[in-house]
């Protein structure tokens, strides 16, 4: 009755339209699937729970590893950069101190009025029991040996000793090192020797001068090495014996030779400059 | 090759006890670092590596220092001569006694530069806080004198090994 082709285009109609009612009903059920869609999802869910979650944590390592490492990178920069001005910072700051330094000692320079060798400490004494440092300034600067020793807070020393690039300087505080002196209040005169622990000894003041803790101690000049008035240090202590003639005066040096870096060589006036 | 060695090392303590430790509180009074090494080459090596170390010393040491020439110099030849003769009657491998050894080279460089400042010295008199400086010399020299000796004996070891693998080598 019905031929093969028939059949064939009938069972594609039901089946069509079979799909299309199955699609329309589930289309207005919008709810979980039972049974064997259940099963399915409970067996491939965890896989693909797995598979999903290594792919995302293969994929946040990997990004995060380019992500790490450009921070990385970044960071370093940042360090360099933050060295670097670190390094600056320090840098402008020895700079500004330096400055005030040299500008002292130039003021100075043009207060004794003679031309002078600024030079640097470059080493101390190896001995505690002399007390000499090595500036760099030497003979080929002009640097002889007896020349006295300034910096702006008063009389370092004296040359001892000078090769072409380089000077030996006494400071005040050597035990070897004399200096006159007086007392820039009551003009009372003595040598200023030194007693190495950072401090000197006011020798031969006369007992009748009055002098009190705190008195200024400048360079008188007589010894025609060091010029007149320059500040040596101020009376720390005072001692009068019952017995004797002299005083026993420490004198504490305004220059702080812990710290010392730079310093005036002062050539000495010959007889020729004073014509 | 000893003599260089001692001769680098002596510049290292030098320029180290010349720039860093007068800023250095507590040790600015530290006793002098070459009287080890010399102690330990007038108990421990031979004349001939000796004596021109010695030499080289004082004349180092003269060269920097606030004193005269000389003075340095024969310090050092004295208290090189004094150790040989008493490492004839003494055992030198006792820690106890070399640091006394190390105590008594530093006594005698005192006594030395206090007879100089004393006596001799053109301004001559004896500085103020002397007697602390001594204290404080003799305390460091007893602490660490036998440390020292200890590495230079280490480093003097080494170098003699080295020097032999270099000519077997050869």
């Amino acid at each position: 009755m019905f031929s093969k082709q028939m059949a064939i285009i009938i069972g594609l109609i039901v089946l069509i339209t079979l799909s299309i009612m199955l699609l329309s009903l589930s289309s207005r059920q919008p709810y979980p699937a039972h049974g064997a869609g259940r099963l399915a999802i409970a067996l491939v869910s965890p896989f693909q729970k797995l598979i999903s979650h290594t792919s995302r944590f293969m994929r946040d390592i990997w990004e995060h590893y380019f992500f790490l490492a450009s921070v990385a990178e970044e960071n370093e920069r940042l360090r360099r950069e933050a060295q670097k001005a670190f390094e600056l910072a320090h840098r402008n700051e020895e700079l500004l101190q330096a400055n005030n330094r040299l500008r002292q000692l130039f003021n100075l320079g043009q207060e004794l009025e003679r031309p002078v060798v600024a030079a640097q400490v470059v080493g101390k004494d190896p001995s505690p029991w002399f007390q000499t440092i090595l500036v760099d300034k030497g003979r080929d600067n002009g640097v002889e040996i007896g020349f006295p020793v300034v910096n702006p807070q008063g009389v370092v020393g004296l040359v001892v000793e000078a090769t072409s690039h380089y000077a030996k300087v006494m400071l005040i505080t050597d035990p070897n090192s004399s200096v006159d002196a007086v007392v820039q209040k009551s003009r009372a005169r003595g040598i200023i020797k030194g007693g190495t622990s950072g401090y000197c000894v006011f020798n031969y003041v006369l007992r009748k001068h009055d002098l009190n803790v705190g008195d200024s101690v400048i360079s008188s000049g007589m010894d025609g090495v060091f010029p007149k008035g320059m500040p040596i240090g101020q009376v720390a202590e005072i001692v009068k014996k019952e017995a004797g003639i002299f005083q026993d005066v420490t004198v504490t040096p305004y220059v702080d030779f812990e710290r010392l870096e730079e310093v005036l060589v002062v050539p000495l006036k010959t007889s020729a400059d004073a014509l | 090759m000893t003599v260089l060695f001692y001769i680098l090392v002596s510049l290292c303590l030098v320029l180290v006890k010349t720039t860093l430790i007068p800023g250095v509180p507590l040790f600015e009074k530290f006793y002098d670092l070459l009287i080890p090494i010399i102690i330990y080459l007038s108990l421990f090596r031979s004349k001939i590596e000796g004596i021109p170390i010695v030499i080289f010393f004082g004349l180092i040491m003269d060269s920097l220092c606030g004193g005269p020439m000389g003075l340095y110099m024969a310090t050092y030849i004295w208290l090189y001569i004094g150790m040989r003769w008493a490492a004839q009657f003494l055992y030198t491998g006792s820690v106890f006694l070399l640091s006394l050894a190390v105590v008594i080279g530093v006594m005698f460089e005192i006594l030395v530069l206090l007879g100089y400042m004393a006596f001799l010295a053109p301004s001559a008199s004896i500085p103020v806080d002397t007697l602390g400086t001594v204290i404080l010399q003799i305390l460091w020299a007893l602490i660490t004198g036998p440390m020292i000796l200890v590495i230079i004996g280490w480093a003097q070891k080494k170098l003699d090994l080295w020097r032999a693998k270099i000519f077997v080598d050869l």
